[in-house]
Order: structure tokens, then C-alpha cells, then sequence
């Protein structure tokens, strides 16, 4: 009984299998070698009339135009499912592309691209190959992949992965000197990144660190992570211009003021003794000299109560400005000015 | 239109530092710690090609809602726009209004409200002009600061770009800053990618000051590929602290120094997931005009060595660098180590540490260590759900302790055939 039961299971797997599809899908039967054997160019049947320089796919009655015997005019010569004809499978590359363009300057060779990767021996065996990247970048477009231009030829790279792209283009070390290029050619950038990206870091948001936003990206060479905040004085210290690369000063004064960071002299204070003794190897005079922008970051906007009572002429301290000093704005008539000079400096 | 949606919940305290009069009439200071637990969302939009394809819309935005601060006058509620603009394109011409983000025009590039118009003469040739009200982005009270000036400003500009794709780029710009009654910044700015062989890259930024004459800030980098592994990047800067501080402020009147800097570094990407690297530089302070003998030390260096692996599929990443920074009076030795890892399914996993350790002194205030334990999953389609415990010593706590919970969800709609 088992046995009898396991072939009828079988029979009827078989019988499945051997079953005609219900719908099956059609494609054109169709190869360029033994057209072009025969002695045709590529525009005997690629031309697009409408568009000179342009190619299409030729319609069917071109097909017939030739094919005329009485068994090349039925459809399953070219259609493997004749009850349901399809059209050539098209497919949506998203490219900005023309084949006018190309083809001048290829003086009209369309092995050029075509012939890249496949067998050009002879005729009889040749068939053209829709070119890829590597082929592209082979002939003519090195540099722009190299630069990352992918919109030349691309209209978005949405259907790709982008870790091929981030690996190669985003080293260590881009997140520091990738304001050049976006200066420059901020489209390369938007090619992948819409504009809020640049937003993530560049709109300042102390509560919200990329860090934080994607804690899983732990490789991302990027300077913010969560220890930063304890050494941010230090890092301003050593790399001063990594800094203002991307923050301005008043970055710093905002938060520094809303911490009380900044205000007096002595113990429990940011500034150690001996900070208004000039003779001091503490003094304050050093690390101005060292970095204004250490003193700004607390007391850009405080500074004429801070500093001018000593500074200004006639006070204490002498002159703060460097030896050739140039204002660059009228020193009569601003603020920024009288407050040390009075109104005739 | 893409959309990203974050909810982030932690539990962090925040330093304060305190001036207390004491009995005998004299300030006593300290840190005083406040906990605090916000609750902060974000929300970005980017959508495109809207209205027959010639309208751009651009949003990021957050807020924060502090459940817990005690000082309630300070304001438990936060908010900002940080981006909101919107672009109309047409041919060679496109014209946008709102509050965006410039990257050229000033050294950190300019954020502001207005408006601008950018078109393309030619191929290549572009040619954009701005004009608005330059921001700082509010800062919640207790979350952060706010900017230290609010009066009144305007600021405009133009830049010229030229772009031979994957040969050269380069562009010229020139933006004026009013702030007070006064030009505050009157910057002219140059810029240039250059690419004179596949395996070389040249790039440049200078900034000029010319209310002070002076250069403001400049990075020139070449960057040469060594077959498709190994680049090699060279670079200097230059930078006038003085010069980048607003004329409003008295500060940028003052004398400080110079800051020149070389710096070489190699990266090696021994397997497609696994690149190792270095970096040497070094750094020269100068007071023009003041003796030497009265400037302190005026060399200082950095050397950085690193390792990444990332996994094709992103899901196994690695991070290891040492660090060594001294600028002549303080030393740091920065270690840090990072990897994510899937632990169970689509559950992903998380670890940190890095420590910052004062040369002369290990013990000193100013060494620092953290540590960071993260777990994240799906819990729905487009959404993510996480959660990350910090250990921290800084120089202002011995040792504290933070958590937080993370929402984001991510959306890709197409609306229409264009989008």
C-alpha cells in the first residue's frame, strides 16, 4: 500500500512538473551575429529616424522588411510564446544618456562601447554587451568616477548600496577635510545626502550628537562621539583649527555662559590663581597670547566689562592690540572702538 | 520624500557652576549637579521635485520637553527649526527662501534666514547670491546656551564656481557680515578641488579677513592613491584665531597667535573591511611682532594611529585609535575602541570605551574615561528601537552614570512618479 502510495505521489509530482505553464513568459529569439555576418551595420536596423544620432530598438515590420519567407513571418520565429507576445524587456536604468553625444565622439564606432568584454574575434560570434561601470570608466570616464561625479551619467543612485561608495570615497579623516569639497562641489555631496544631512552637524545641536542618533554607526571616524564632551577643552587646546573648521565662536560662548563657566579668579573658579598677575605663569596675558579663542569662548560678548576696564587707554594694562594693528572699520564713529578710545581715539 | 523621525529619552546630569556668598561677604563657587531627564524629538524631511519637478522642500526640526528640571524659570521646553527651505528650480535657474545652511561664505560656512538665487550660466559655470539674517540655533536653557549675541545682523553675498567634472572645481566668494551698526566680517573666500591624475586629489580652502587684512583660516590637502589601497594625504592649515572672532566683540582686537600646522597620514585598506592607518603632524604657534622668549612654547605635535572593519553588510563594525596630542604644555594620550555586533536576529549590539589620560599626571582632573553599552532592534516596519547605559568619569564627576532610549523611524514615500 505504502508502496503504491508513494507512486502515485510521484506520478503526480511528474505530471506537474511536465505540465505547460499556464502563462509562459515570453522573450524575442534574437542574435547579432549572424546579422552582422550578413554584412549589416548597427544602423541598418538601430536607427532612429525620428532623432538623428539616437537609437531605438527596431520595430517588428522592420524585422519583416527582411524576414519575409513565409516560415520567418510566422511569430514563434522570434516569439518563444507566441499566444502572449512581449516587447523587448526594457529596463530603467536611470541614466542621463545619449547616444547623439556618444556616438560623434566615437566616430560613430559602436564597438567602442559595445565591443568592451566580449568576444570581437569575428563577426560570427560577436554579440554587443550593454556597457558596465568598469567599461565606461575604461574608456572615457576614469576621472568622474574617481571624483565621485556620479550625476554625470547617473540621474540618482537610490538602486545602489552606498557602503561601496562611503568605503572608497570616505576615508579616515574625511569628516576633517570634507568642507572643501563641499564648498566646491556640494552636488557631489548631494548626490547621496539630501541637504538636511549637513544639517545633523552643521545646525549645532548639543542635544541631539550623531552619536546618539545612530549609536550603532560606532566606525563612523567622526570626532563627536560620546567622550567628547569631557576633553572638548583640551581638544580646542591641541587642534584649535579642527574647531573652527565647522564652529564659530559664539558656538562655545552660548553654552559656556548658561554653565556659569567663566566668571571669577581663584579656587572653584575655570581660571587659576595668579590669573590677573602678569608675572604669573598662570596669568591670563599667556593664554590670550596662546588663543583668543579660548578667552572668547566665554567672553565674546562680555569682554568691554571684562577686559576694557584694565585695557582701555589710559587704564593699567597696556595695549592689547598686535604690533600693526589695522581696525578696518571707522574707529570714530563704532563702539567696538570708543568703548577703549573714547570718541577720539 | 524622505522623512526620519526621532524620539530620544535619557536621563543625564548636567553641571552647573554656582557662586554662593559666603559669611564673610565673599563668593563661594562651585559645580552644582542637576539631573535632568528631556525628552527630545527631531523630525527631517526631504522632498523633491514636487509641482511638475521644480519644487525642492527641505525641513529639519527639534524640540525638548525637560520632565524634571527643578528650575523651571530657566524654561523646561526647547525648540528650533533648524533647517526650513524651499527651492523652486526651472532650467538654469533656481530660486529658494527659508533658513538653510551655506557651506561657503565663511570659515564653518554661514546658517541664516533669506533668500537666494542660484543659476547655471553654462555648463559647469554657476553662479549664486545670497542674502538674510545670519542665525545661531537656540539652544534649550539648560540643554545648551544661547547664542552670545542677538542683536540685530545681515548678512550677504555671491560665489562663482566653475566644476570640469573629475578634472577641476573651483570656486570664488564673497560674503559681508553686519552686526551693530558695523561690518562685523567682510570675508573673501577661494576654494578648489583638483583631480590632475586619477590617483591624485588636490584640494584647498583660504579664507581672507579683509576688514583685517589678514588670512583667516586655509587647508590645502593632496591626497594620492597608491593602486586602490593604500592613500596617502598631506596637508597644511593656517588659521588667525583673532580674525575669526566678529568685530562686535572687543576680542578680535587683541593680540594672539598664529596657528600653522603639517600634517602627513597614510591609510591602508589591507581587505576590502579592513583598513589601518596613521597620522603625523605639526603644529607651530607665532605671535607676529613679539619675541620670542614671550611667547611660551611654540611647537606642539599629534600622532594617531587607527583600525576600522566594517563587514559588507555593515551589521559587524570595529574601531580601535591611540592618539597622542601635545602642544607644548599639556600632554593627552586619547585610546579608544568601538565595535557593533548582531546579537540575536535582526537585534543589534553596541560597545564603547575610550579613556583621555593626562600624561604628567594619570590621576589629574582632566583625565576622563567613558564607556557605552548599546542594544537596538526593529520593533515595527521603518522603526527602530534602542537603548544605550554610559559610564563616565569627566573633570567635572568622579563618576557618572546616563541612560537612554531611542525611537527612530526612517520613511521613503513616493508620491507620484517623480519623487
Amino acid at each position: 500500500m505504502k508502496r503504491l502510495l508513494a507512486l502515485l505521489v510521484a506520478v503526480a509530482l511528474a505530471s506537474a512538473c511536465n505540465r505547460p505553464a499556464s502563462v509562459t513568459r515570453d522573450h524575442i529569439r534574437f542574435s547579432h551575429s549572424p546579422h552582422l555576418s550578413r554584412g549589416l551595420s548597427c544602423t541598418t536596423c538601430h536607427a532612429n529616424r525620428a532623432t538623428p544620432g539616437e537609437v531605438v530598438l527596431p520595430p517588428e515590420q522592420q524585422c519583416r522588411s527582411c524576414h519575409t519567407a513565409p516560415a520567418e513571418q510566422r511569430c514563434d520565429f522570434c516569439h518563444t510564446a507566441p499566444t502572449a507576445p512581449g516587447r523587448y524587456a526594457r529596463t530603467n536604468r536611470e541614466l542621463h544618456f545619449s547616444h547623439a553625444r556618444h556616438s560623434s565622439r566615437v566616430e560613430g564606432n559602436c564597438m567602442t562601447c559595445h565591443g568592451v568584454g566580449a568576444a570581437t574575434g569575428t563577426v560570427t560570434t560577436f554579440e554587443p554587451r550593454v556597457p558596465t561601470m568598469d567599461g565606461c570608466a575604461s574608456q572615457c570616464h576614469g576621472r568622474d568616477m574617481r571624483a565621485l561625479n556620479c550625476t554625470r551619467c547617473h540621474e540618482n543612485l537610490r538602486r545602489y548600496s552606498i557602503d561601496d561608495v562611503a568605503l572608497v570615497r570616505h576615508g579616515p579623516g574625511f569628516a576633517r577635510h570634507h568642507g572643501a569639497e563641499a564648498r566646491t562641489m556640494g552636488s557631489t555631496c548631494a548626490q547621496c545626502h539630501e541637504p538636511t544631512f549637513c544639517s545633523r552637524c552643521h545646525s549645532g545641536e548639543p542635544g541631539l550628537p550623531v552619536a546618539d542618533l545612530d549609536p550603532m554607526a560606532v566606525t563612523n571616524h567622526f570626532v563627536h562621539r560620546g567622550d567628547f564632551f569631557a576633553r572638548h577643552p583640551d581638544e580646542a587646546r591641541f587642534a584649535t583649527n579642527t574647531c573652527t573648521r565647522c564652529h564659530g565662536v559664539e558656538f562655545c560662548d552660548g553654552c559656556h555662559r548658561a554653565s556659569g563657566v567663566g566668571g571669577g579668579v581663584g579656587p572653584g573658579s575655570t581660571h587659576p590663581p595668579g590669573w590677573l598677575n602678569p608675572a604669573s605663569p598662570n596669568s591670563h596675558v599667556r593664554e590670550a597670547r596662546r588663543n583668543i579663542l579660548t578667552c572668547a569662548s566665554c567672553h565674546e560678548s562680555d569682554a568691554t566689562q571684562v577686559c576694557t576696564p584694565c585695557h582701555r587707554v589710559g587704564g593699567v594694562a597696556p595695549s592689547p592690540h598686535p604690533p600693526g594693528f589695522r581696525a578696518g572699520i571707522d574707529a570714530r564713529q563704532h563702539s567696538v572702538c570708543t568703548v577703549c578710545h573714547g570718541t577720539s581715539p | 520624500m524622505r522623512m526620519r523621525f526621532d524620539v530620544i529619552f535619557r536621563g543625564v546630569p548636567r553641571y552647573v557652576l554656582t557662586t554662593q556668598e559666603n559669611p564673610a561677604s565673599a563668593d563661594d563657587r562651585y559645580w552644582r549637579s542637576i539631573a535632568l531627564a528631556p525628552l527630545q524629538e527631531r523630525f527631517l524631511l526631504d522632498g523633491t521635485n514636487f509641482m511638475h519637478g521644480h519644487v525642492d522642500v527641505h525641513l529639519s526640526a527639534w524640540d525638548s520637553v525637560d520632565l524634571t528640571d527643578p528650575t523651571s524659570s530657566d524654561g523646561r521646553v526647547a525648540g528650533d527649526v533648524a533647517v526650513a527651505w524651499t527651492k523652486y528650480h526651472r532650467g538654469p535657474w533656481s530660486v529658494w527662501g527659508g533658513r538653510r545652511f551655506i557651506p561657503w561664505g565663511a570659515p564653518g560656512g554661514v546658517h541664516l534666514d533669506g533668500l537666494g538665487v542660484e543659476v547655471r550660466l553654462t555648463e559647469g559655470l554657476t553662479l549664486d547670491a545670497l542674502a538674510g539674517r545670519p542665525v545661531t540655533p537656540a539652544y534649550g536653557s539648560l540643554l545648551g546656551g544661547h547664542p552670545g549675541f542677538d542683536g540685530v545682523t545681515a548678512a550677504g553675498g555671491a560665489r562663482i564656481g566653475w566644476s570640469q567634472p573629475g578634472t577641476f572645481s573651483a570656486a570664488v566668494s564673497y560674503l559681508e557680515h553686519w552686526a551693530a551698526g558695523i561690518p562685523v566680517r567682510r570675508i573673501a573666500e577661494a576654494t578648489f578641488v583638483v583631480n590632475p591624475t586619477r590617483w591624485l586629489n588636490v584640494r584647498g580652502e583660504v579664507s581672507w579677513d579683509l576688514l583685517g587684512l589678514g588670512i583667516m583660516q586655509a587647508d590645502v590637502d593632496a591626497a594620492a592613491w597608491v593602486g586602490r589601497t593604500v592613500e596617502v594625504d598631506a596637508g597644511y592649515g593656517h588659521l588667525d584665531p583673532a580674525l575669526l572672532i566678529p568685530r562686535w566683540s572687543i576680542l578680535s582686537v587683541f593680540v594672539t597667535r598664529t596657528y600653522d600646522e603639517g600634517r602627513l597620514r597614510a591609510a591602508w585598506r589591507i581587505l576590502p573591511v579592513l583598513q589601518v592607518g596613521a597620522e603625523g603632524a605639526m603644529q607651530h604657534y607665532d605671535v607676529p611682532g613679539v619675541d620670542a622668549s614671550q611667547q611660551g612654547p611654540q611647537w606642539g605635535s599629534r600622532v594617531e594611529f587607527f583600525v576600522r572593519a566594517t563587514s559588507r553588510d555593515r551589521r559587524f563594525q570595529f574601531t580601535a585609535m591611540a592618539s597622542h596630542r601635545d602642544d607644548g604644555v599639556h600632554r593627552m594620550l586619547l585610546l579608544r575602541t568601538a565595535g557593533s555586533f548582531p546579537i540575536w536576529g535582526p537585534l543589534l549590539g553596541a560597545l564603547e570605551a575610550a579613556t583621555a589620560l593626562d600624561d604628567d599626571d594619570f590621576a589629574a582632573p582632566r583625565t576622563s574615561w567613558f564607556g557605552r553599552a548599546s542594544v537596538e532592534g526593529p520593533v515595527a516596519a521603518a522603526w527602530r528601537l534602542g537603548a544605550s547605559v554610559d559610564g563616565v568619569r569627566s573633570p567635572l564627576a568622579a563618576s557618572e552614570l546616563r541612560g537612554m532610549i531611542h525611537l527612530t523611524g526612517r520613511f521613503d514615500v513616493r508620491l507620484g512618479g517623480r519623487q
